[in-house]
């Protein structure tokens, strides 16, 4: 073992130094003093320059999608699975087949199975949730308390004296165009010096007119033809009708001639429908209705006279408002009156135009005339058998087989001059107030109170009419400014079912006045003598009562008070 | 260990050295913060080169620091884990008018 041995010798101090190392205390070796005389070397920065922002920061990126092929690939469907010794195209032997299976056992649960299965497939919408609420922020429709109605624009008359909007008529072809007639209808108040042009104005130019309609005595009316629009005819103050047509200029194509014509102003005309579409009717305070054609305005070619139907002394009665309307008939007319009795006439081929019913006229079983001229009659466009007028200070409902009025509106602060029921809307329409305001009844929310008041001018609102989509309306007042107002959705589009509803409340209402009639012609017999005086209005307060709850019950209605307001036309015609 | 005398870290001799080191270097120059690492490099040179002529056994560290006089305090200290017996250590503090500049020489015995 020892040979492998082998010896190192080294001395100790030949290893190197050991090491003795130790800790030193920390000690500062270099100081620089804090030196405040060298702050005077500093200049303040005065100009601060910094751009912040925080638009969020993005990056573009773009991406290739993998492109999806597509092919079109044909399908053959052919009958088979049948079993070998079955001919298929044997009616005979599938229904053998089909038979002997059916009363197998297990094709019964095996159906059974596979039917749940189906069912669950076919059931299984995987395209539309059809019951997705869309549009969550969207309000219902027809919400009757936000109703509004915005300016949206005004046609201002260009001559310096003031005169009133008379009549507005609207183009027959969509929101563009309005006719409007300037006239002073006070008596003697046109100076000489009135300008007598009416004028056409187009919608989208506010500052000027389209054309203006030249006249030797101003237009109190003035309507296109439905048919041609190019066509108008205007009613002047001096009872000449002027008939223009717009491709030839602005002055009269042909006039009436004066013998003729009416002697007093023509407050009225509208365009009646015929083939050639070229006759018209007329009505002024003179007491006559006027039919014309007008390629012929030399003669006219009917004519009545407006009486009170009194057979030995006949009294004129003053025409101030014309209504026609197509789907009520062409034959009838209504005629408002300066006497508030509104005259239904009728006017039949080959014979004379006679008037069949005097509506209001006291002397002739009515009651409930307006206190003053009717200054518009309007038929409900749904309903037209129902007619509103327009007089003193409230509007009237009536039907056209009653004498009297069957619904009102509370009477109003002020004179109306005018009134139109919305074209759209069978419960709706508007009233135009001598102290500005425009009134919206809307009969299908309630009856009792006005839906919408709008203030639109600060002088008295003369005239008013509707567009025929029924959107816009336009206003005239009488320091002749047209107002062109814009309705709100609620106002135009129709609540569902809205027609027959309010057609069953004009029903109702007519109902009930038949009733009250009938309670009268009762109570006339029992007392015939009390009667004489009065109207035959006076009614048994207990009976007519006892009458009403018969009338709600058979009707099913219950409460005491139903909106009506019966014993306000009651006390109306009573009172006088 | 015998000849200790001789082989003697001297503070004062080493002192001396790096003096003449900044004051050749950095003269009555004005401080320019491009020409500081030259500066710098060229004082730690300057000191080992005339520390290598002491010819003892020793390994040197210089370090040296320039700062711009601009009126800010600078407060450097050291602490050290070494043989205190023969190790040594010299810090020199020189400033000019626009400048300050420490040099220190730490020496380790071989």
């Amino acid at each position: 073992m020892n040979e492998y041995e082998y010896i190192y010798m080294k001395k100790r101090k030949d290893f190197g130094r050991y090491c003795n190392f130790d800790d030193v205390e920390c000690k500062i070796i270099g100081q620089i003093d804090r030196s405040p005389e060298c702050g005077n070397m500093y200049v303040e920065q005065t100009i601060l320059n910094l751009v912040l922002d925080n638009i969020a920061d993005f990056s573009e990126h773009s991406v290739n999608t993998a492109r999806v092929q597509t092919k079109s690939r044909i399908m053959i469907h052919t009958e088979g699975g049948w079993p070998k010794e079955v001919d298929y195209s044997e009616a005979q032997d599938t229904l053998k087949f089909r038979k002997r299976l059916e009363k197998d056992p297990a094709f019964v649960a095996s159906v059974k199975q596979l039917t749940k299965q189906t069912v669950m497939c076919l059931e299984q919408n995987n395209t539309i949730d059809l019951f997705e609420h869309y549009f969550q922020l969207e309000e219902p429709d027809h919400l009757p308390e936000n109703l509004t109605m915005k300016t949206v624009a005004l046609f201002k008359d260009p001559s310096d004296e003031k005169r009133s909007v008379t009549k507005i008529g609207w183009h027959p072809e969509g929101p563009t165009k309005i006719v409007g007639s300037y006239s002073n209808l006070r008596f003697q108040r046109m100076t000489d010096e009135m300008p007598m042009a009416s004028f056409i104005w187009d919608v989208n130019e506010r500052n000027v007119p389209l054309t203006e309609l030249r006249t030797t005595s101003p237009l109190i009316c003035c309507q296109f033809n439905s048919k041609n629009s190019d066509l108008l005819i205007g009613g002047s103050y001096n009872g000449i009708l002027n008939y223009y047509d717009l491709r030839k200029g602005p002055t009269p194509l042909y006039k009436s001639s004066v013998e003729v014509s009416h002697y007093d102003p023509v407050y009225d005309v509208v365009w009646l429908q015929s083939k050639t579409g070229t006759e018209c009717a007329s009505v002024s305070s003179d007491g006559r209705l006027l039919f014309w054609d007008v390629r012929k305005m030399s003669e006219v070619t009917d004519e009545c006279l407006l009486t009170d139907g009194n057979k030995d002394e006949p009294k004129t009665l003053g025409g101030v408002s014309l209504e026609w309307m197509q789907e009520a008939g062409p034959t009838k007319f209504l005629v408002g009156s300066e006497h508030g009795i509104t005259l239904a006439c009728t006017k039949r081929p080959k014979k004379a135009v006679e008037i069949g019913t005097w509506f209001g006229a006291e002397d002739r079983g009515g009651y409930g005339a307006h206190f003053g001229p009717v200054y518009c009659v309007k038929r409900n466009p749904f309903h037209v058998k129902y007619f509103l007028t327009v007089g003193d200070w409230c509007c009237k409902m009536w039907m056209e087989e009653l004498k009297g009025p069957m619904m009102q509106t509370p009477y109003y602060p002020s004179f109306l001059s005018s009134a139109c029921w919305s074209p759209t809307r069978a419960g709706v329409f508007f009233v135009s107030r001598h102290d500005g305001r425009l009134d919206t009844w809307d009969y299908f929310y309630r009856m009792n109170e006005v839906s919408l008041s709008q203030k639109v001018s600060d002088y008295a609102l003369t005239s008013l009419n509707v567009q025929a989509q029924g959107g816009f309306i336009a206003v005239g007042d009488a320091e002749g400014t047209i107002t062109l107002l814009q309705l709100c959705d609620g106002l135009v589009d129709p609540a569902p079912n809205e027609k027959n509803l309010i057609g069953q409340m004009f029903d109702r209402e007519t109902k009930r006045e038949k009733n009250l009639e009938q309670i009268k012609k009762q109570s006339g017999a029992k007392e015939p003598k009390a009667e004489v005086k009065n109207d035959g209005i006076t009614i048994d307060q207990a009976d007519y009562q006892g009458r009403e709850k018969a009338f709600f019950g058979e009707v099913g209605m219950t409460g005491d008070d139903l909106g009506t307001n019966l014993t306000g036309i009651k006390a109306a015609s009573g009172g006088k | 260990m015998d000849d200790e005398g001789e082989n003697e870290f001297v503070s004062e001799q080493v002192n001396e050295i790096v003096k003449s080191a900044i004051t050749k270097t950095l003269g009555s120059a004005q401080y320019n913060k491009d020409r500081v690492s030259i500066w710098s490099g060229q004082i730690i040179d300057e000191c080992l080169k005339e520390l290598a002529k002491l010819n003892k056994p020793f390994k040197y560290v210089v370090t040296s620091i320039i700062m711009q006089k601009n009126g800010a305090p600078m407060h450097t200290g050291l602490a050290l884990y070494w043989d205190t017996k023969t190790d040594g250590t010299s810090c020199v503090q020189v400033g000019n008018d626009t400048m300050d500049c420490i040099t220190t020489v730490f020496a380790a015995m071989i």
